[in-house]
């Protein structure tokens, strides 16, 4: 999960710039990455963490298929979907101790 | 005759320091309040607390459920020997009953496990624009107390994230160390709800 956060970073650095071969790849490791996050909440069956796993998934997909077409706005498009999923799960799952580490909510 | 009086003057004075040291105990007694442990109430009000503190738990990066010390300072309520009633479950017919330290344990671990966001309330009445908590209580004949209340509880479902509600009473009774030596809840799942965001 730490490496989300640079991909994430990473991903819209490059879209901005027009970088699509390189954002096409930041967007494939972020699926890759939510795959992980799928599997860690499998077997506790949680609905609305497997939901937005798999949310991010298919629009960092989305991503990367109109950053091979260069098609920024909709990468962009696709690229803010991930943002709201992110948002979405640290509000149900995400807990911030007073160290500024995190916890993870069941 | 002048010792006559010093001596009554003398007697007075003794009952009188007597008196005022007496009252003075009896007026300390009056102002101790009860022990705290030995409340019903605030008994009752703790179990709310420590149950509603179940779901205040962590899943490690490696995905394991950290619920034993919420568990634990559940389970510090009870007595070495005491029940624990629920209603019936998808797992068996009929009321369902935990009994010492280790079933109680089971219970509470996978109530913990089940359920999130847990808002288990003790109701509200209000007659002539003053509400209240109503905690019923008495002092069984064997010793120790015993209280009641209605309550209204909330939940989220931890698998499909569906929030409920369903109004219940708690039946409890306590040793004379205010341990928990049984607890009978009833939920009407008649009343049921989910509640709509």
């Amino acid at each position: 999960m730490k490496e989300v956060a640079p991909t994430y970073a990473n991903l819209k650095k490059n879209l901005d710039s027009s970088a699509f071969a390189v954002a096409a790849e930041d967007a494939a490791k972020l699926e890759g990455l939510f795959k992980e996050t799928e599997t860690f909440w499998t077997p506790f069956k949680t609905k609305d963490a497997l939901d937005f796993a798999k949310s991010v998934q298919l629009a960092a997909r989305n991503v990367s298929a109109a950053a091979k077409e260069m098609n920024g706005q909709k990468a962009q498009a696709a690229y803010n979907a991930i943002g709201k999923s992110c948002k979405g799960c640290h509000d149900s799952h995400r807990e911030t101790m007073p160290d500024k580490s995190f916890k993870i909510k069941p | 005759m002048r010792n006559i009086v010093s001596n009554a003057v003398f007697c007075i004075a003794l009952f009188s320091i007597a008196l005022f040291s007496f009252s003075q105990s009896q007026a300390q007694k009056a102002d101790k309040p009860a022990a705290p442990a030995l409340q019903p109430e605030l008994l009752v009000d703790q179990w709310f607390i420590r149950l509603n503190a179940l779901d205040d738990w962590y899943i490690t990066v490696n995905g394991k459920e950290e619920t034993d010390p919420v568990v634990d300072r559940f389970l510090e309520l009870y007595s070495k020997d005491a029940f624990h009633e629920v209603q019936p479950n998808e797992n068996q017919l009929g009321h369902v009953i935990f009994h010492g330290p280790e079933g109680i344990r089971k219970w509470a671990t996978d109530f913990a496990k089940k359920y999130v966001q847990l808002g288990y309330r003790i109701d509200f009445m209000t007659r002539a624009e003053k509400p209240t908590q109503l905690f019923y209580t008495t002092r069984p004949p064997w010793g120790g107390s015993a209280a009641a209340v209605e309550f209204s509880a909330v939940w989220t479902n931890r698998e499909d994230r569906k929030r409920i509600f369903v109004p219940g009473s708690a039946f409890f009774m306590f040793d004379e160390a205010g341990k928990i030596t049984r607890v009978r809840l009833y939920m009407l799942k008649d009343e049921i709800e989910e509640i709509q965001p």
